[in-house]
């Protein structure tokens, strides 16, 4: 069966992200891989800087070892979400390639009497549509994942800021939480726009 | 997949190759492409054909946000140089294209319209893309009768088309000629067969030996850098072109 300006099929017609959507995603992705670095290193500098401060920071250097912990398993998470991404980049840069001969084609059948878009197109068609949509799923989940991880580094963050204070700091602890806090908030940021921007 | 990997950077200044792709059909020439990239503004040389646009977006988008990618350079009009163009005007609608007149309405059976295209005129061109100058070399007849390179004087790179090109076995992963010896016999068919002017090879050679490169970029094979630019050059201006092996 030969399906002749079938709507569903039509290049364009069916939703699904753009290649520029999914690269401003990328480029988001970016930024929370390097947050998630600075986070590691920042852990591992509160650790060595709770060794030479004041005394009593034994509950500070327990949770900065929980959110270097933390930020390998953010690096372990953020590393599949990244080959999510770039499975997604080039399936989209191929719907892309696929969406211009289609539209060509579909075009070329419009002004001919008689001529179908022919059955394997049409299938292609939904073929690639559906990776696509089957990538996106997958990554929305990953993202979820994401989220619910970063909400335990939020408390994490808290947690070094409450024990830094109720330790005998000499102030040189102060800086470390703001800046734990600080690329937190920053991947967190990251994360939520590119929720933001899959929803829509 | 293909490959990127920063070859030049200095401040904002950077080159990117994308290159070697094992998941490459092997009825496709395999290809190089190269961006040049200062602050936010990018151009990419080259950007291939339209089967490879998948793999050359995605290596771009590891090292580089490719909105940032205003400007293409196509040194001719072969499919594997620029059929892409219609799939990077779609993503990038406001994209410019600088190509030989002499192509000017030839490259658009690809995509494109007037405002698309920035004419190259036969003796070249400068133009600048943010903090750096680039140059339009020419080099007509190799192999193409509208044929230019791309010369970037603060990196030394020149980017050279088809000349320099080699045709290497699927496993090589060198992104720079490590025995000049060895792939310059990979480069001689090629050359003889597809170059068509020894008048043209003559005076593209005496042109580019007169430049300070450090880098000279084809666009299939590898690199050429510092002694082996030289080497090259010499090499060209002794290789008898044109040359049809019918046996």
């Amino acid at each position: 069966m030969n399906i002749r300006n079938n709507q569903e099929t039509e290049p364009g017609t069916r939703h699904v992200m753009t290649l520029r959507t999914v690269v401003v995603i990328n480029e988001k992705m970016k930024q929370i891989v390097r947050g998630s670095n600075r986070l590691y290193v920042i852990s591992l500098n509160a650790m060595f800087a709770s060794r030479v401060t004041a005394k009593g920071v034994g509950g500070f250097v327990e949770v900065t070892a929980l959110l270097r912990d933390f930020s390998q398993r953010l690096e372990k998470l953020v590393v599949i979400i990244t080959q999510k991404i770039d499975s997604l980049i080039t399936q989209s840069a191929l719907m892309v390639k696929k969406q211009k001969h289609n539209k060509l084609l579909f075009e070329a059948v419009s002004l001919s009497s008689g001529v179908s878009v022919p059955n394997h197109v049409v299938l292609s068609n939904h073929k690639i549509y559906d990776e696509v949509d089957m990538l996106s799923i997958d990554f929305s989940r990953q993202l979820v994942l994401c989220e619910k991880l970063m909400q335990i580094g939020d408390s994490l963050a808290v947690l070094a800021k409450v024990e830094a204070v109720s330790s005998a700091d000499d102030g040189s602890l102060a800086p470390i939480t703001t800046d734990m806090t600080e690329t937190i908030n920053h991947i967190s940021e990251n994360l939520l726009a590119s929720q933001a921007i899959v929803a829509n | 997949m293909k490959t990127s990997q920063i070859i030049f950077e200095r401040g904002d200044h950077k080159w990117i190759m994308v290159a070697r792709d094992p998941a490459k059909p092997n009825y496709l020439i395999d290809t190089n492409e190269f961006v040049i990239r200062s602050g936010n503004e990018a151009l990419l040389m080259d950007p291939g054909g339209t089967e490879i646009f998948p793999a050359v977006f995605s290596a771009i988008s590891h090292v580089m946000d490719p909105t940032e990618i205003k400007l293409l350079f196509a040194s001719h009009q072969d499919p594997d140089i620029i059929s892409s163009l219609a799939l990077w005007i779609d993503f990038q609608p406001e994209i410019v294209c600088h190509l030989s007149w002499l192509w000017s309405s030839f490259v658009p059976h690809f995509g494109g319209t007037n405002e698309t295209f920035a004419m190259i005129p036969d003796v070249g061109k400068k133009f600048r893309m943010n903090n750096i100058e680039l140059e339009c070399v020419p080099a007509h007849y190799l192999h193409s009768s509208g044929n230019f390179h791309l010369y970037d004087k603060q990196a030394k790179i020149l980017f050279s088309g088809d000349i320099g090109a080699a045709l290497l076995p699927a496993d090589e992963t060198n992104f720079v000629v490590t025995d000049f010896d060895k792939h310059i016999e990979l480069a001689r068919g090629f050359h003889q067969r597809w170059m068509g002017s020894n008048e043209a090879k003559n005076e593209w050679c005496e042109r580019v030996s007169n430049m300070d490169i450090d880098m000279m970029c084809p666009q299939h094979g590898a690199i050429y850098q510092g002694a082996d630019v030289e080497r090259f050059i010499n090499w060209f201006a002794d290789l008898p072109v044109g040359i049809l092996n019918q046996n």
